[in-house]
């Protein structure tokens, strides 16, 4: 019913994996479409927002992209709290990054909104010869967890934007368009959907 | 310069300083990367992490090689960055830390409220000397060390400022992890980091990572100002030449309806937005306030107000507003 392409649906997202796997490339390709070979180090995070225009709704993704180094871990809460969705990427080339990403996955589940939609994301795709992680390793991981799991490529595009459609696809869509302070509507014993989305964050 | 040029590569024996024979590894490791060109050149050395669980074991050998002379560690078949995470670990692990923390609040104050960079690098000079000799001596290991990674930059893609961001936090900390957390998340370490790199606060001579060489006051003014210039403001040069090329979407075919409004959307606003932020960004938009420091941030933050108001900027945007004052 508040699903009208005239005011989009906010949802946080917060970018977690290990550092250089390429979480501000992702981010970067699917905001304006662009890769860089050589991308900096991402200090604390960036904040980027895009839509993604459904069939029948608008979703405005609110993209927090964390930093990565291992310094940074003790910011993640922060940036993850009150998120309705989130993206663990791993490169498919280094399973070290592959088992930080499935601590991620834990950490979120345990930690983080208890309807989270998490999307667990194999990125350098293109790096073929260089894998590491086979897919079907990694999908199985995924099913187990009752996650959401794409391989993609920041550098060739691949499977970038579908990444961010199904994750919208999967976000609850009857959410209140008021933030917080216009809370009238929130039904607090109808669990199934109105917890759901940034609304909730200050109790979540 | 007080006792900065004495005793230069020495380690006093009897230093009642416990950190004294973590030099030694730290030592090690930096002597082992460098020894061989392929390494030191390794694509993304010390920003790609190794293993951590090779990390420790290879930590916990190489204190038990200090101990006892017998158990020799030899590190020809560790991988770079299992070494490179040892040295960090190392460096993070110090108890009590490298830089002390009445110098790591001092450091903080003189980067945010110094009236130039002349300024700000004789206030790091007096406080630096302030350390004790080891710790200066470790330190001195450490920058050095780092200025050679700086010069393969070609080949590790590692350039100065980039280095910093994430070697920063490896060498200033302090016991209060929240507050190491938010300096390094609003770049003030880096910052911290990257002019003891180029400065001659610690090393005997400046240094221009760009051409690898030593540089006047007045350049090395113009480095900190590009350089800090990249942390705080919108975007490095670069980037906003390269963000002139419209931006194209890949399109898939099933979702090809849905990316229409997305183009159009999106080709409305692209000229206005500004470019990509390395700034600090507040994530409690509504709900954290768990520190007084949280506070004042969020105070500052008014952007994040002013951004829900408006529903068509749909690019990067500020919400940091206060980076460039943040308390």
């Amino acid at each position: 019913m508040a699903a009208q392409n005239k005011s989009p649906l906010n949802f946080k997202l917060v970018l977690l994996g290990e550092g250089a796997v390429g979480k501000s490339s992702l981010v970067l390709r699917f905001v304006r479409g662009q890769f860089f070979d050589y991308q900096e180090s991402t200090i604390g995070a960036a904040f980027l927002t895009q839509t993604v225009a459904l069939n029948d709704t608008t979703v405005k993704f609110e993209i927090w992209d964390t930093a990565g180094q291992e310094r940074y871990h003790s910011l993640a809460p922060m940036y993850y709290r009150g998120a309705a969705a989130a993206i663990v990427v791993y490169d498919i080339t280094s399973t070290d990054s592959f088992a930080r990403a499935k601590s991620w996955v834990r950490e979120l589940q345990r930690q983080g909104n208890p309807n989270i939609v998490i999307a667990l994301a194999g990125n350098k795709s293109d790096l073929a010869s260089k894998r590491k992680v086979e897919p079907d390793e990694a999908r199985q991981y995924a099913e187990e967890n009752n996650i959401m799991f794409m391989e993609t490529s920041a550098k060739t595009a691949s499977n970038v934007n579908e990444l961010f459609v199904q994750i919208a696809r999967k976000l609850p869509k009857q959410q209140q368009q008021d933030k917080p302070s216009g809370s009238a509507n929130i039904k607090v014993n109808e669990p199934k959907q109105d917890a759901k989305a940034n609304n909730c964050s200050g109790s979540c | 310069m007080c006792k900065l040029g004495a005793n230069r590569g020495v380690v006093i024996g009897f230093s009642a300083d416990i950190i004294v024979p973590w030099n030694r590894i730290i030592h090690k490791c930096t002597g082992w990367i460098v020894k061989d060109k392929k390494r030191i050149e390794t694509e993304g050395i010390f920003r790609i992490s190794g293993s951590v669980a090779k990390i420790q074991v290879l930590v916990e050998k190489m204190q038990k090689e200090i101990s006892s002379s017998k158990n020799r560690v030899e590190l020809d078949n560790e991988d770079v960055h299992t070494v490179a995470g040892a040295m960090k670990r190392t460096l993070i692990d110090l108890e009590p830390p490298l830089i002390t923390p009445k110098i790591f609040d001092d450091l903080i104050e003189a980067i945010s409220n110094s009236a130039s960079i002349t300024q700000m690098l004789s206030t790091f000079r007096r406080l630096i000397c302030s350390l004790s000799e080891t710790r200066i001596e470790i330190l001195r290991t450490v920058l050095r060390f780092l200025r050679e990674v700086v010069k393969h930059k070609v080949e590790n893609k590692m350039s100065a400022a980039n280095l910093c961001k994430v070697f920063a936090a490896s060498i200033l900390r302090h016991p209060d992890s929240l507050k190491t957390a938010l300096n390094l998340g609003c770049g003030r370490l880096p910052k911290v980091a990257l002019a003891l790199l180029v400065s001659d606060c610690i090393l005997e001579s400046t240094f221009h990572p760009e051409e690898m060489r030593p540089c006047r006051d007045g350049e090395l003014g113009d480095i900190l100002s590009h350089e800090f210039h990249m942390f705080d403001e919108v975007s490095s040069p670069k980037f906003e030449a390269r963000s002139k090329s419209p931006p194209t979407f890949p399109v898939a075919s099933k979702a090809q309806d849905e990316w229409e409004d997305v183009k159009s959307n999106r080709a409305s606003s692209e000229p206005s937005s500004p470019g990509f932020k390395f700034n600090w960004m507040a994530p409690w938009q509504d709900d954290v306030a768990d520190s007084e420091e949280i506070v004042r941030q969020h105070a500052g933050s008014s952007k994040i107000k002013a951004r829900e108001g408006s529903e068509d900027s749909d690019d990067f945007e500020d919400v940091g507003a206060s980076r460039g004052e943040y308390v």
